[in-house]
C-alpha cells in the first residue's frame, strides 16, 4: 500500500490522525496532514482506508 | 457590466450567510452589509458573528448590532437568502414512518424494519450522548452512510459518533467535536483566548460533552479525548 497526501486541499480536520495515528500526524501550527508512513504495514491498511474515506477534503490517496 | 450594489442584506447569520459576507469583503465590496439572524442566543455567544470584536481584532464600532425591535424596513439592492434547510419528509407523510424532526430512527439508524435513514434527514438516538440528534454537518453524512451500510449487512452496532464540524471565518479556523448545549459551562483547557489560539471544553451536568478549537487543529484532536471519556447521559 502506498499513501500520498495533498496538503493543498487538507483542511486540518484531523480525522486521519484519529483513525490511523501511526500513519498520519498534523503540523504543529497549521494542523495540516503530515504523512509519517508512506508505505504502512498491512495491519494498518484497514485504518488507512477508513481514514481516506473519512477525510472531508479527500486529501488522502491510497494505492494498493 | 453589472453595477456594484451599494446595500446588501443577508438573511441568515450562520455559516453560509457569514461566509458570503466575508467573501464580499475579501472581494473588495465596501458598501453597506446587513446580516439578519434569528438566533435564540445573543450573537456574542455564537462563533460566527462578532468574535472579531470579542477578541479585540476589531473596534466595537465596526459592527453595529440591532435587535429585532429596532429593525424597520430595510432597503437593499441585493438580498442573499441563507436560511438553512428543513428536512424534506413531506413525501413520506402517510408512509407510517415516524416523522418528527426528520425521519426518527433508533440507535442503529433504523426507522422501521428494513428501512434505514442516513444524513441530515435522519434523527437518531446517539447512545454516546444519551440524546436524539439530527446532524447537518458534512462529516456526519459520511459516518452515518458508513454506519448504515454496516447495519444493512448485519453489524449490530449503535451509531455513536462524536459529531464534528469546522468553519473558517476570516482568519479563524474553528473546529468542534461533540455537542454544545445552551446551558453548558465553558472552560479554556489549552492555549490562550487573547492569542486567538485555544481549545475550550463545554461541560454539561459535570461532563465534558464538546470541545471547540480556535486556530488549534492539532491541540483540538488531543483534547477530543475529553469528550470520548466523559460524554454520556446528556439530556
Amino acid at each position: 500500500m502506498r499513501v500520498t497526501v495533498d496538503r493543498d486541499v487538507c483542511i486540518a480536520a484531523g480525522q486521519c490522525v484519529i483513525t490511523a495515528a501511526g500513519v498520519f500526524d498534523q503540523g504543529e501550527d497549521d494542523g495540516l496532514v503530515v504523512l509519517l508512513q508512506p508505505s504502512p504495514p498491512a495491519e494498518l491498511a484497514a485504518d488507512v482506508r477508513l481514514a481516506m474515506s473519512l477525510c472531508p477534503s479527500r486529501a488522502i490517496t491510497v494505492r494498493e | 457590466m453589472t453595477p456594484v450594489p451599494e446595500r446588501i442584506v443577508i438573511v441568515g447569520a450562520s455559516a453560509a450567510g457569514l461566509t458570503a459576507a466575508e467573501a464580499l469583503r475579501e472581494k473588495g465590496y465596501g458598501g453597506e452589509l446587513t446580516p439578519i439572524g434569528d438566533e435564540r442566543r445573543p450573537p456574542y455567544d455564537r462563533p460566527p458573528l462578532s468574535k472579531q470584536i470579542l477578541t479585540g481584532a476589531w473596534e466595537p464600532e465596526r459592527a453595529e448590532l440591532r435587535d429585532a425591535g429596532t429593525l424597520g424596513k430595510l432597503d437593499a439592492d441585493v438580498v442573499v437568502v441563507a436560511v438553512g434547510a428543513a428536512p424534506a419528509t413531506g413525501w413520506l407523510a402517510g408512509s407510517g414512518l415516524p416523522l418528527g424532526d426528520g425521519v426518527e430512527c433508533d440507535a442503529r439508524c433504523r426507522a422501521a424494519p428494513g428501512i434505514y435513514a442516513a444524513g441530515d434527514v435522519a434523527s437518531w438516538h446517539n447512545p454516546r450522548f444519551g440524546v436524539r440528534m439530527r446532524v447537518e454537518h458534512r462529516q456526519s453524512a459520511t459516518e452515518q452512510g458508513m454506519a448504515v451500510a454496516a447495519g444493512v449487512l448485519g453489524e449490530a452496532r449503535p451509531f455513536a459518533p462524536v459529531p464534528y464540524f469546522w468553519t473558517d471565518q476570516y482568519d479563524a479556523r474553528i473546529q468542534a467535536y461533540g455537542v454544545f448545549p445552551p446551558d453548558s459551562v465553558t472552560t479554556v483547557v489549552c492555549g490562550d483566548v487573547a492569542e486567538r489560539k485555544f481549545v475550550a471544553a463545554y461541560s454539561h451536568r459535570g461532563r465534558v460533552v464538546g470541545v471547540l478549537g480556535w486556530n488549534s487543529p492539532r491541540d483540538l484532536i488531543g483534547q477530543r479525548r475529553l469528550v470520548l471519556a466523559e460524554a454520556a447521559g446528556l439530556g
